[in-house]
């Protein structure tokens, strides 16, 4: 008797841990995975937050929950496996009773894009391993990789004229023919805009508030070809995503001078093969909106850029125009040519080297793939 | 030599306790050798036997070590040709020595009865030991093996009890002993080679698993086996005072069974043979007959106890068990300010570190009660619907039949927040009850909880139907 009991408990106790683990294991425990931020820049470092909690007695010696994220998020080092387009990354946990465990990865942004956590699946085990229980909750966390604007050693563009029609918040020096309102007076106020009138009734100097007015406006166009004989899907696609950030390096530093900036692109976020193009804005959250734009753009062409080019030619009015693409050809210099001769300022900036049949004297037109070597080098 | 970590020293204990189930085997061919010249009854062969079984038990154990720790030596040399002609050589003049031996023993006849069984065990457990070099822990104790083993054992037992030496045999043999180390060795193993199958099958790298997830899993293991230790030590108090209840519960029934008879047998004039009482015609047979007049009360007594007791457990088996999880979280939570340890981020010895966890305790008030309502909250749906049908026909019990359809689409996992409008809460409705005329139902109530009086309740008769469905 004295052995069977033995037999009976031990064998007993084995199948109810069994039950008692596929039964309860993932009940009460919550689990969620999310993104720090919302929105980054290539190459930050975010973090990619787990969190179980379990909320019952049954502790829960082996639990793992299998991420399947976006390759272009960079964490867990060897730990994760890296496929075509997607992420694997084991994260193995250990969770008492009542136990709340937080787990913070350090993720790089290594692309832009728009990226989710696509799916996790959570798996736990008995003691002795005999079943296994899984469940994927469900999750929602998104991150838009804005891409890293370059910085630029020419300026796009150079603020030629001190005043115009267009009223901006910023400029280098106030209109004097805008009045928008009085203000106190300050020491470096000049005595010939004080507002008598209105000093008379506030019992204060004041003077005369002028706004900034500009008659500068520039349109950014990004060529989305990585070379001049190319249909729809793009060939060198390291040079298209330089180009892109060359275009947000020209958004950037366009912001400083206060200009309306408007952005067009032979290229679209959407699986329609409509070019981009928006309106005529300035400000810092239309240049924000702007690199959301860039960072969904898709990696292909709408048509050609010469074409592209011809058919825009009379819509394109902005005093400046800057160009942004791999490569540099004839029908874009002719382009540059003609809207040069029609007293536009051009300034195109080449991601490739500029061959030397072409002649490009007269234009401005600048190569990057100097620095673009030497920041590759300095990567490596 | 390799490093000792957890899963190392569990592989070695799992290697040196696969041939535990040897014992019964040596017992068995000692007693017999034992039984030709001695009493089968007599306290010393028992012993005796004890002894050369455990002897020839830790034979096999040190044997199978030795096979093992030979392959691991040969395997460093595997590609040296030399090596490998030197080791065939050896192996050949150790058969022919061993044919050799085995021949001169037989011609002798000494002790051969004996020892044969020894030495084969120990020559397979050697073989057996350099084969496991190239097996993984986790399969020494497959499903058969295990049946095997404690088939071994449960048929040494029915061989004791043929020969009636069972209770002599088990209190002075370490057969339980043997069984239990056997057992725990099982267990151990099991759990470890557990944890790495669920990491080999997706081909995760073991060094990425936390070491302290194995220590864990090992201590609850651990903890299994001293709830086994202490069952099978509270075996005798446990079976007693279940005997005890059942005993009781089967005599109280008994009792009045008996009293129901003899109730009926007083109605008889005499005439049917069961009136009269006697024993022989007693339907109970006379079972305890005289017991009963002289305890049957205290027996009832002790019934109606032990039942009252069982449906106050029931009817405060939420408060009593919410109890015992609070008393429970708060001994933890005690034991765990008692062994707290630094927080460290966590990393492993030789790689970075990828992440840093924060291990909390959760707080009383996210911790859910130990009985959600939601188990039992359709039965009491069931119930407002009972009682929703009992209604007259009115506003009245319009309103309350909307706010059980509500309340079904909650309990259906369907979000209803209490600032949804009527035209919202038709549209989530319309996913569980697309047959249902929701469109009536909600103007109806718009109509009755908003002013408009509608006298006629146009809405009733399927806001009724949707909820007989919802019902069933």
């Amino acid at each position: 008797m004295e052995f069977l009991s033995l037999v009976l408990i031990i064998f007993g106790l084995i199948w109810i841990q069994n039950i008692i683990y596929r039964k309860y294991a993932l009940k009460n425990l919550d689990y969620s995975c999310t993104l720090s931020v919302n929105t980054a820049f290539e190459g930050d470092e975010i973090e990619l937050i787990e969190t179980v909690v379990n909320k019952k007695w049954l502790p829960l010696p082996w639990l793992k929950s299998e991420i399947t994220a976006s390759r272009y998020l960079d964490f867990a080092g060897a730990q994760s496996t890296v496929s075509d387009k997607s992420r694997f990354v084991p994260s193995f946990f250990m969770v008492k009773s009542y136990q709340k465990v937080t787990r913070k990865w350090k993720v790089t942004c290594l692309k832009r894009g728009e990226y989710a956590i696509d799916k996790v699946v959570l798996v736990s085990t008995d003691l002795l391993g005999y079943s296994s229980v899984s469940t994927a909750p469900s999750i929602n966390s998104k991150i838009l990789i804005l891409p890293r604007p370059v910085e630029m050693a020419q300026p796009a563009v150079s603020p030629r004229y001190l005043s115009g029609d267009i009223i901006v918040k910023r400029h280098l020096l106030e209109d004097p023919f805008y009045i928008s309102g009085v203000r106190e007076y300050t020491e470096r106020d000049p005595m010939n805009k004080i507002h008598w009138a209105a000093t008379a009734k506030s019992q204060r100097l004041m003077v005369y508030q002028n706004d900034y007015t500009s008659r500068q406006s520039v349109t950014v166009i990004l060529n989305m070809q990585s070379r001049e004989f190319e249909q729809f899907s793009v060939i060198d696609k390291e040079a298209v995503e330089n180009a892109i950030r060359v275009a947000a390096g020209v958004f950037d530093s366009t912001l400083s001078t206060g200009m309306p900036m408007r952005f067009m692109v032979n290229g679209n976020d959407n699986q329609s093969r409509i070019p981009t193009v928006t309106g005529e804005y300035f400000g810092k959250e239309f240049v924000e909106n702007l690199f959301v734009l860039l960072a969904r753009l898709n990696v292909a062409s709408t048509e050609d850029f010469g074409k592209y080019l011809n058919d825009i030619y009379h819509d394109v009015i902005s005093t400046d125009i800057v160009l942004v693409t791999p490569y540099i050809s004839e029908p874009i210099l002719e382009f540059i040519r003609r809207k040069s001769y029609d007293g536009t300022s051009v300034r195109a900036f080449v991601i490739g080297q500029i061959p030397d049949t072409l002649d490009v004297g007269g234009c401005a037109v600048f190569s990057l793939a100097d620095s673009f070597r030497e920041r590759k080098e300095e990567t490596l | 030599m390799k490093k000792l970590t957890i899963r190392n020293t569990v592989r070695f204990l799992a290697l040196g306790g696969f041939f535990l189930f040897l014992y019964p085997v040596f017992f068995v061919v000692t007693f017999t050798a034992a039984q030709s010249g001695n009493s089968v009854t007599d306290p010393g062969p028992i012993a005796w036997c004890n002894r050369l079984s455990l002897l020839g038990t830790s034979m096999t154990v040190v044997v199978c070590y030795f096979g093992y720790f030979l392959s691991s030596f040969c395997e460093r040399f595997r590609e040296s040709k030399r090596f490998n002609l030197i080791s065939k050589l050896v192996t050949a003049l150790g058969l022919f020595i061993a044919i050799g031996a085995g021949f001169l023993l037989l011609q002798n006849g000494s002790g051969i009865s004996l020892s044969a069984p020894f030495v084969c065990a120990s020559i397979l457990s050697g073989i057996v030991g350099a084969k496991f070099y190239y097996t993984s822990y986790g399969n020494y104790y497959s499903v058969k093996i295990l049946g095997l083993a404690v088939g071994v054992f449960l048929a040494f037992i029915v061989y004791c009890a043929v020969l009636s030496v069972v209770d002599q045999v088990l209190s002075e043999s370490a057969t339980i002993l043997i069984f239990f180390g056997y057992m725990v060795i099982y267990l151990l193993t099991k759990n470890q080679s557990g944890i790495d199958r669920m990491m080999e099958r997706r081909k995760h790298d073991l060094s990425h698993l936390p070491s302290k997830m194995r220590r864990y899993s090992l201590l609850l293991t651990m903890g299994i086996i001293l709830l086994i230790l202490l069952l099978f030590a509270a075996k005798a108090p446990i079976t007693a005072a279940l005997t005890a209840f059942f005993s009781a519960l089967r005599e109280g029934f008994f009792f009045c069974t008996r009293a129901f008879f003899r109730w009926l047998a007083s109605f008889d004039d005499g005439s049917s043979p069961i009136g009269n009482g006697s024993e022989d015609t007693d339907p109970l047979g006379g079972i305890g007959d005289l017991e009963y007049t002289t305890s049957g009360f205290w027996n009832i007594l002790y019934v109606v106890v032990i039942i009252l007791a069982i449906i106050v457990f029931f009817a405060y088996r939420r408060q009593i068990a919410e109890g015992i999880a609070a008393a429970y979280r708060k001994l933890l939570s005690f034991l765990r300010r008692i062994f707290a340890k630094p927080q460290r981020p966590a990393s492993s010895k030789g790689e970075e570190s990828y992440y840093f966890d924060l291990v909390e305790t959760v707080a009383p008030s996210e911790q859910k009660p130990l009985f959600s309502k939601s188990g039992f909250r359709f039965r009491d749906w069931k119930k407002l619907y009972k009682k929703f049908l009992s209604m007259k026909d009115s506003a009245e019990k319009y309103r309350f039949g909307y706010g059980l359809l509500v309340d079904y689409l909650r309990l259906k996992k369907v979000s209803v927040s209490p600032s949804d409008t009527v035209p919202t809460i038709e549209k989530k409705a319309k996913t569980l009850f697309p047959e249902a005329d929701m469109t009536s139902i909600s103007s109806c109530y718009s109509d009755i909880r908003y002013g408009n009086q509608d006298d006629s309740l146009s809405g009733m008769s399927a806001l009724t139907r949707a909820l007989e469905k919802a019902e069933k």
